[in-house]
């Protein structure tokens, strides 16, 4: 057993150390192909969100590939390296790492939260490969003078300008929003959005005249409610899960206090929320996509989701996973090479306004000196129990629907 | 902050301490009984919302009148939980019984999981948003039924614990197991009657607060640790205490929420518990009027 065991191993050795060589010979015979490394947590906490957004860099690279591969590069395929992180900030450090010098990729893509991003960021930095950052949110990212980074995710720190840009209009149209009230739960999320609502929305007009934190898992809501409702505030701002959402919601509901209400991102933008019925039905949420948004990329991006994966709707994290690899693939076609610095550099000059990468709500996908593209989010409304995406107008799907209907 | 602020926290935390002691009474009658720890309770619990969801989802129930079938489902598990598990888990070490129901809790919720995947579920209705005003302050309408549900309960249970020979036989065994079995007892029956009995409690309070809430496969954990708390303040096996417990423990988290922030909030039930443990060990009306031997 042993013997054969080992003559085994030997020959898989033996496969593996001259495969890579003969591939890349037979590769560069017909133009080369390009290895695009992606981090993704497969295993641990983080596993189904992995899951998902391994589902949409698939998806990008079928799509390359089925349209002939890149023009650029003779043709090229995109071939993905995916590696497993484990939903841990170590695995993902070591993995950039293996990605980088054993696998030669050529870019690196992921790496889902902004614990499990941040040291993969800087292994990518310091051994210059571009990596594209897909959902991390942490300000800091590109803010450091990193020089291989480039993230299509939105700063958490822009939430608070989009809302309150939001609620501008809102206002326009005959609403009266004068004071704010803040209704977060306690975790490192509901405490970093806090923040920058409370640095922004004074100076933008909407003074915060109640803040109320709470635990995720409560199991009663109606003193939170009672405080909202008596302190005269005509608009809440909520940081919840989706378990505390629709506590909270029927909270309020059952004191008949529904002011303008917009939770936040994509733990509030789901359907459970929107199933709640009454307490839901006319809310607001800010997300950084949704599926219904009127643009023909990421209309064509649902659908060939839906071909690829039946029965599945993709939600916002994905189509960030999707413009990501898309751009990676665009540069190096841009570039003509599979040469990391080379694609760094055609990532600085890239500027995507049409075509399957520009599903993203804003105008024109770019990235700065610093890596970050000017993403922007969209304001999504229950309407009828579904969440439709009612601003900015540009991308609306239909314009915003009384509070009371 | 108002007085206004300050009622309504009062209430609510009665509310809450009243729904407390209902899914803790039966985790201290199991305890006060037979002297078991179980540790899957809250996973009863869960398994009860999912019937008061389903009841409703697939049958149109009212979560009121499920109870009407959630409750036998539950007593049937709670004796099939003894005669499976606890029975022959009942002959080795307390270390042992321990695992065994720490280990169950672990299953049923990667069950819960397999079977009815991790999103939430909703029971919703025309009263999930209904309240009852008394004066300035409000109690929601599905809170107000599972309190009052909860008070009958533990009235029903008091009666018979007191007034019945069942009740008698219940408490023989508890207060000495032997001295039953030398009067006749059968105390293989007791135990199987009193784990059917607290699972079964859990049949009036899950379908109820699953109208509450929301259904998923974590959901018994919110409860178990409170539960543990409710029972250990109050006094292991004690049933007064357990009201006074979960009161104690719901106007504690609910004031201290309003004066203070929600995380120094979540962690007052324990403080209660470190500050009874270092007083009173016994808890604060321990079974047997509190003489300490």
């Amino acid at each position: 057993m042993t013997g054969i065991n080992r003559r085994e191993a030997l020959l898989l050795g033996g496969a593996a150390v001259t495969a890579p060589g003969l591939f890349s010979l037979g590769a560069q015979a017909q133009g080369s192909t390009l290895r695009i490394g992606v981090l993704v947590p497969l295993t641990g906490v983080h596993a189904s969100d992995g899951a998902r957004m391994l589902k949409a860099h698939q998806l990008a690279a079928k799509m390359i590939n089925e349209s002939g591969g890149l023009k650029g590069l003779g043709g090229a395929k995109v071939e993905l390296v995916v590696s497993d992180i484990q939903s841990k900030p170590e695995v993902s450090r070591s993995e950039a790492e293996r990605l980088i010098s054993r696998e030669n990729v050529s870019a690196l893509t992921g790496a889902w939260a902004s614990a499990t991003t941040i040291p993969a960021a800087q292994v990518s930095d310091r051994n210059r490969t571009p990596f594209m950052i897909t959902s991390a949110v942490t300000d800091a990212i590109t803010e450091q003078g990193l020089k291989y980074v480039f993230r299509t995710a939105v700063k958490a720190k822009w939430f608070g300008k989009y809302v309150a840009d939001f609620m501008d209009t809102m206002k326009k149209n005959g609403m009266t929003i004068d004071k704010v009230a803040l209704a977060t739960e306690d975790g490192p999320a509901g405490q970093a959005v806090h923040a920058n609502y409370s640095s922004v929305m004074p100076g933008r007009g909407y003074p915060i005249i109640a803040d109320e934190t709470f635990r995720t898992g409560s199991p009663d809501f109606s003193t939170v409610a009672t405080k909202l409702r008596t302190s005269g505030a005509t608009a809440i701002l909520s940081v919840a899960y989706a378990d505390d959402s629709t506590v909270l919601l029927r909270a309020l509901a059952a004191q008949s206090f529904r002011p303008l209400y917009i939770g936040f991102g994509g733990a509030h933008v789901n359907q459970t929320v929107a199933a709640s019925g009454k307490p839901a039905e006319r809310t607001f949420g800010v997300v950084e996509w949704a599926p219904d948004l009127k643009k023909p990329a990421s209309e064509a991006f649902v659908k060939a989701f839906a071909e690829a994966y039946p029965g599945e709707v993709p939600l916002s994290n994905q189509a960030q996973a999707f413009a990501a690899t898309y751009a990676l693939a665009l540069a190096a076609d841009a570039a003509a090479s599979t040469d990391r610095t080379k694609i760094r550099d055609a990532l600085r000059t890239l500027r995507i306004t049409d075509g399957p990468a520009s599903l993203l709500p804003a105008p024109e996908l770019y990235f700065d000196e610093q890596g970050q593209s000017p993403a922007t989010c969209v304001v999504v409304q229950v309407i009828d129990g579904k969440f439709v995406t009612v601003w900015p107008d540009a991308v609306a799907a239909q314009p915003p629907a009384p509070l009371q209907g | 902050m108002s007085a206004t602020i300050l009622l309504q926290a009062l209430l609510s935390g009665m509310t809450n301490g009243a729904i407390y002691a209902l899914i803790a009474v039966g985790l201290t009658l199991v305890f006060g009984v037979m002297r078991v720890v179980n540790f899957a309770h809250g996973e009863f619990l869960m398994l009860a919302m999912y019937g008061g969801y389903l009841a409703w989802a697939h049958l149109g129930l009212d979560p009121i009148i499920a109870v009407v079938l959630v409750v036998p489902a539950l007593l049937a598990l709670g004796v099939g939980l003894f005669e499976t598990l606890i029975r022959p888990a009942m002959r080795v070490p307390e270390i042992n019984q321990m695992a065994v129901t720490l280990g169950l809790s672990l299953l049923l919720q990667y069950l819960a999981l397999m079977v009815f995947k991790a999103d939430n579920l909703l029971i919703v209705q025309d009263r999930s948003t209904a309240s009852l005003w008394i004066g300035p302050v409000l109690l929601q309408m599905p809170q107000a039924i599972a309190a009052l549900a909860a008070v009958l309960l533990l009235i029903g249970l008091y009666i018979v614990l007191r007034k019945t020979d069942f009740g008698l036989i219940m408490r023989a065994v508890s207060q000495s197991r032997d001295g039953a079995a030398l009067s006749g007892i059968d105390i293989g029956r007791t135990y199987r009657w009193a784990m059917g009995i607290g699972i079964g409690t859990l049949g009036v309070a899950g379908p109820l607060m699953a109208s509450v809430l929301y259904v998923n496969p974590h959901i018994g954990a919110l409860f178990t640790l409170k539960a543990f708390v409710i029972v250990i303040v109050g006094g292991m096996g004690s049933f007064g205490g357990v009201l006074l417990g979960a009161l104690l423990v719901g106007v504690a988290e609910s004031v201290a929420g309003v004066l203070t922030t929600a995380s120094v909030a979540a962690a007052v039930p324990f403080a209660l518990l470190i500050l009874v443990m270092l007083l009173r060990p016994e808890g604060l009306m321990p079974v047997g009027g509190g003489s300490r031997a």
